[in-house]
């Protein structure tokens, strides 16, 4: 369990965020795949402390913390108008912009 | 030993839940799956010796965000039939190009940067840090805290005047 470990973790949950984002089509999935990444830039924060010697990175882990539950809540919300607005979530069929 | 052992376990386990996730129709079972992986870190975490991350981890993520994800799920009622096809052409081409490029600048990073293996998480000097240098931030997370229930409460204020 070195160093090489913690951070190929941390690229392989990226690289599955990265491709949910691409490739699903529901935007439920696109918010979650946001969270994942998160999570995989706070395993790479917590890397970057144990290199340096230093706790300044697990302060931006907290600071990631509050900002993806607000980032959860603010989606969340955007969605449920979007669902109430245009009847679906599919991100082909959501093209109007003035009917909001 | 024994925690390379688990360490290897919990991010095989977090790899396939998160890997089960792309080829996953169903809003609820990636739910559980990313449960699944944010429980496993949350234990990688607690492996490491940073306690107090862990927890805050299991409390967060996988407490509240997974929560209000399935609620949503569970209010929208949209937990059937879309369509998605993995295995056309263009969806493998991206999954391969993003894999290629971020595999060459994981190597490039592994490559700068060594890692010592000693624990070095300390609360009273976390929150010595978190309180002078980076204060302004703190306040700022506070103020983002607040926005978010400002703008909550406003859109379910407005859906619930459309129903009356």
């Amino acid at each position: 369990m070195n160093s090489d470990n913690l951070l190929i973790l941390s690229f392989i949950l990226f690289i599955s965020a990265i491709s949910i984002f691409l490739t699903h089509k529901n935007l439920l999935m696109i918010l979650m795949s946001l969270e994942l990444g998160l999570n995989s830039a706070n395993i790479a924060l917590i890397n970057f402390s144990f290199i340096k010697q230093s706790l300044e990175p697990m302060v931006w882990v907290f600071i990631l913390f509050a900002i993806a539950a607000c980032e959860a809540v603010i989606g969340l919300s955007i969605l449920i108008m979007i669902l109430r607005n245009f009847k679906t979530l599919k991100v082909d069929e959501i093209k109007d912009l003035k009917e909001i | 030993m024994i925690k390379d052992i688990l360490f290897y376990f919990l991010s095989l386990i977090a790899i396939i839940a998160s890997i089960y996730i792309i080829f996953q129709k169903d809003p609820i079972k990636s739910a559980i799956a990313m449960f699944t992986v944010f429980f496993a870190t949350a234990l990688i975490y607690m492996l490491l010796g940073l306690y107090f991350i862990g927890a805050i981890q299991l409390i967060i993520y996988s407490g509240s965000i997974i929560v209000i994800f399935v609620i949503a799920m569970n209010s929208m009622s949209i937990s059937k039939k879309f369509d998605f096809n993995i295995l056309n052409f263009k969806n493998i081409f991206i999954f391969i190009t993003v894999a290629t490029f971020l595999t060459a600048l994981s190597y490039f990073f592994i490559e700068l940067y060594k890692w010592n293996a000693e624990n070095i998480f300390d609360m009273k000097t976390f929150a010595g840090i978190l309180f002078s240098n980076y204060l302004l931030h703190f306040e700022l997370i506070s103020l983002l805290l607040l926005v978010s229930v400002v703008i909550a409460y406003l859109f379910a204020k407005r859906g619930i005047d459309e129903l009356r």
